[in-house]
């Protein structure tokens, strides 16, 4: 050890022997740094604590970064691929029909409904589990699932999928290994996260098809036809009572799927006409033939009817756009169609439009956003001159090309049957938290209404960057009160300690060498201090984390001071120490030896 | 005064001519002048005066805590001391093994005797040899006080420990400003014969301050005085008189 290292050390012992010595006055000292810390330290605590919860609750809950469309839609394969390719989105999948999405669970107890989610790697619900794509025959439930139908992981899954065909119901089952349950937090309720192939299996299924990889029998479906709703109104003008009309059809609605009843917007043959719907869904002709059941013997009509232009129908060689209407033949009765039947279930379908030429034609709909179109072969009479623009169809097949706005339709054999042309919704999740907000806004800039959390993740972030400008102005007024505490105590440190210094340097300790001694106990004391602090936090924080441990999850801390932060506070109470004893330096060195020499 | 048989006297430690030294406390001034004052090695002076007289100046002036306003000769240690813009530096006190033995001992509250009587080397950046501290602890009848503070002995111990810290750096050069000046009649003897054993057997150059004239009668091998002229109202002069 060299003397100069011989010098510092006997300064540094000094230093912290005299510290020791006069332990209870330091002891105060650390207590009031510590005191000026501590509720900064609480303040900054509270507010990484809390904010970092919602914060990471935020981030870790799935749904924070998902987007999924308001209402179902067409979005094919090769649209969820291009998403795919997004360097902001980390995961995209189609979705079937939630209609065809559902299944039925068996294990050891009553069978529970749950719905069939496709699933892919990067999707956030098994991020939240720290689970992995589920394997070929594999599947991974939520804890809802799991509780009640108590599966765990290894587990074998059945479940059941049932179809009406005809009058008959067909019955299918298939086996899924649970390679997994997502964490509560995750889905609240009964769900099957599987590879695509088992969702558009189920959905194909149910939409009529054969499934072979799965040993489900099955056909090609025709294809249903669906309407906006219904017209209803009285087949015989002297019976018209409008609104015992409207009474009598609101008495009557129940179980038949119809849900609004309205005035119909144009008055047909001087009579009254009610327009019926249902909110949710589309028309069937079963849900007609309930109606109409219901309606029995009242002298009233019902027709299957479509609301506005539902897509481009171009008609013809001469490109012609046209409004498709439903033909029956109580429309025609009361003059609001033309009177001929045009009936025909094989293609090319008669139609009827304006002028009296017979002509082969061919319908052509386009939907928006949809590229595919779909080519129907017509046989176009004349006869209904008032309506340039109308192309009357058979109710039948005209609620056959509503059908395909929503499904895929092809024409097979002279038959619409349905096909799959991509998925009725789809879930994307952005990679970041910050990316869903333009997503959002890119996804809906071509025309689809997403449903995504960007208001909660705006307001969590508004409010940590509001707590921190407060904090920053607590942080600014402590700072000040700071600032004058360490002065005072570097100053009542200078005045106690100049004689000892002076003594160090009758000693022959040089000035530079004496100046240590209260450096040394500078650092020491700041230190002691911020750790008092620190620890006071921990308690606190502990203490805090307790009395609502009932409302965090494991890991999670109400009052969380990051080290980033903490080491940040410490080198600035190092500073202002430093400073005041910068400051006060030529008070502690500059008592003159004689004088000390000679003071008892 | 030593009436013993004087041991040889070694080499000059300390050798001022033409020294006057300035001190001004508030209005009042205070000059002493000393025309040549030579103490060597083995040596034990003994400088008294009235209070304020300028004793402890003097000590001061010769501990390198205050340069003189003149000088012709100003050695200490055996070697001239620089003086740089009017200071004394700090690392020429430390050179010139200078050992300071203050009037209320003026030992570290916080350390205890051991550590006290070591500081002194420690600061000068030595290690004290552990037998030689020991021996000398041991002569100045501190054993067994080793681990204890300066507030829990009594002052004519505190004494013998800031004399065993002067000492422990072997300094040629023994500085002693009252050092019996709180401690009772019996220990300011014992005091002063420790001085005077440890002068003649380290070869120490050594001067003690004292009020005490019998004592510096009893253990000095010479005793010079300092005469006092005040010239006008807050003005003090003094001499340092040789026997």
């Amino acid at each position: 050890m060299t003397a100069s290292i011989r010098r510092s050390n006997s300064i540094w012992r000094c230093a912290v022997s005299d510290l020791a010595h006069e332990w209870p006055l330091n002891l105060c000292v650390i207590l009031s740094i510590a005191a000026l810390l501590f509720p900064l330290a609480v303040l900054y605590g509270l507010k990484y604590g809390a904010v970092s919860i919602l914060e990471s609750r935020l981030k870790n809950d799935p749904r924070s970064r998902e987007l999924r469309p308001a209402a179902s839609g067409f979005y094919s394969r090769e649209w969820i691929a291009e998403q795919l390719a997004d360097p902001a989105i980390g995961f995209a999948v189609g979705l079937p029909r939630s209609v065809t999405a559902t299944v039925r669970v068996v294990h050891g107890s009553d069978p529970i409904d749950a719905s069939i989610l496709p699933t892919g790697p990067g999707d956030p619900l098994l991020e939240s589990g720290g689970l992995k794509m589920p394997s070929a025959g594999e599947c991974v439930i939520s804890a809802a699932l799991a509780r009640e139908a108590r599966l765990k992981t290894g587990d074998d899954l059945e479940f059941l999928v049932a179809r009406r065909n005809s009058n008959d119901w067909q019955e299918v089952s298939a086996r899924l290994k649970v390679a997994g349950v997502l964490p509560d937090f995750a889905l609240d309720y009964p769900a099957i996260l599987t590879r695509m192939e088992i969702a558009e299996a189920v959905e194909d299924f149910l939409d009529g098809f054969a499934v072979p990889f799965l040993g489900w029998q099955g056909e090609a479906a025709l294809a249903r036809a669906a309407y906006d709703g219904a017209l209803v109104f009285s087949k015989s003008k002297e019976s018209s009572h409008p609104e015992a009309l409207a009474e009598m059809v609101r008495d009557r609605l129940g179980g038949t799927g119809f849900t609004t009843v309205d005035a119909f917007n144009a008055e047909i043959d001087n009579r009254e006409v009610l327009y019926l719907t249902n909110a949710n869904s589309m028309i069937d002709d079963e849900n007609l033939n309930l109606l109409r059941a219901k309606l029995d013997g009242q002298g009233i009509a019902v027709v299957p009817w479509l609301k506005d232009r539902m897509a481009d129908a171009i008609s013809g060689a001469d490109n012609v756009s046209v409004q498709i209407l439903p033909w029956s033949e109580d429309v025609s009765r009361i003059g609001h169609a033309p009177a001929d039947a045009v009936t025909s279930s094989r293609l090319p379908w008669t139609a009827r439009t304006a002028g009296d030429s017979e002509e082969e034609s061919t319908l052509t709909l386009v939907w928006p956003g949809i590229t595919e179109s779909l080519q129907v072969p017509l046989r176009v009479i004349g006869g209904m001159s008032a309506q340039p623009e109308a192309l009357w169809l058979p109710a039948r097949e005209a609620g056959l090309l509503r059908r395909a706005l929503e499904r895929g339709v092809v024409i097979q054999d002279g038959e619409l049957v349905y096909t799959r042309r991509g998925y009725a919704s789809f879930r994307i999740a952005a990679k970041r938290l910050e990316d869903v907000l333009p997503l959002q806004q890119r996804l809906e800039s071509s025309g689809t209404r997403i449903l995504a959390e960007t208001q909660r993740i705006a307001d969590i972030q508004m409010l940590g960057q509001q707590l921190s400008r407060i904090f920053t102005l607590f942080a600014a007024v402590a700072g000040v009160g700071a600032v004058t505490c360490l002065f005072a105590i570097a100053f009542s440190a200078a005045e106690r300690k100049k004689r000892v210094l002076a003594f160090l340097q009758i000693l022959g300790a040089t000035k530079g060498q004496a100046a240590r001694f209260p450096l040394y106990q500078c650092l020491i004391l700041s230190l002691a201090g911020a750790g008092a602090a620190w620890m006071g936090h921990a308690i606190f924080s502990t203490a805090v984390d307790r009395v609502f441990q009932s409302r965090l999850l494991p890991g999670e801390s109400l009052s969380h001071l990051p080290l980033e932060t903490a080491g940040w506070a410490l080198g600035v109470l190092l500073l202002i120490s430093l400073g005041c004893y910068l400051i006060l330096i030529p008070r502690f060195i500059g008592m003159p030896l004689g004088e000390a020499a000679r003071e008892p | 005064m030593q009436t013993g048989s004087p041991s040889p006297l070694g080499r000059a430690v300390v050798l001022l001519d033409g020294i006057e030294v300035e001190r001004t406390q508030g209005d009042r001034s205070f000059e002493l002048r000393i025309d040549h004052l030579e103490v060597r090695a083995g040596e034990l002076i003994a400088i008294v005066g009235a209070s304020g007289s300028g004793k402890s100046t003097l000590l001061d002036l010769m501990a390198l805590i205050l340069p003189p306003r003149k000088h012709t000769s100003f050695l200490i240690g055996g070697e001239d001391v620089p003086i740089n813009n009017g200071e004394i530096p700090g690392a020429a006190r430390r050179r010139r093994g200078i050992g300071f033995v203050l009037q209320h001992g003026a030992l570290l509250p916080f350390l205890n005797v051991q550590d006290n009587i070591c500081l002194g080397a420690a600061i000068a950046g030595k290690v004290p040899d552990r037998m030689e501290t020991d021996d000398l602890i041991s002569r100045l009848g501190l054993n067994g006080l080793e681990s204890a503070l300066p507030g829990k002995i009594s002052g004519g111990q505190r004494q013998r420990v800031a004399l065993a810290r002067a000492l422990v750096a072997k300094p040629a050069l023994l500085l002693a400003d009252e050092p019996t000046g709180s401690v009772d009649a019996q220990q300011a003897g014992e005091i002063g014969v420790l001085l005077r054993e440890l002068t003649q057997a380290q070869g120490l150059a050594t001067i003690l301050v004292t009020h005490d004239s019998t004592l510096a009668g009893e253990i000095a091998d010479r005793i010079c005085r300092i005469e006092v002229e005040f010239p006008r109202p807050g003005q003090v002069r003094s001499r340092l008189v040789l026997p």
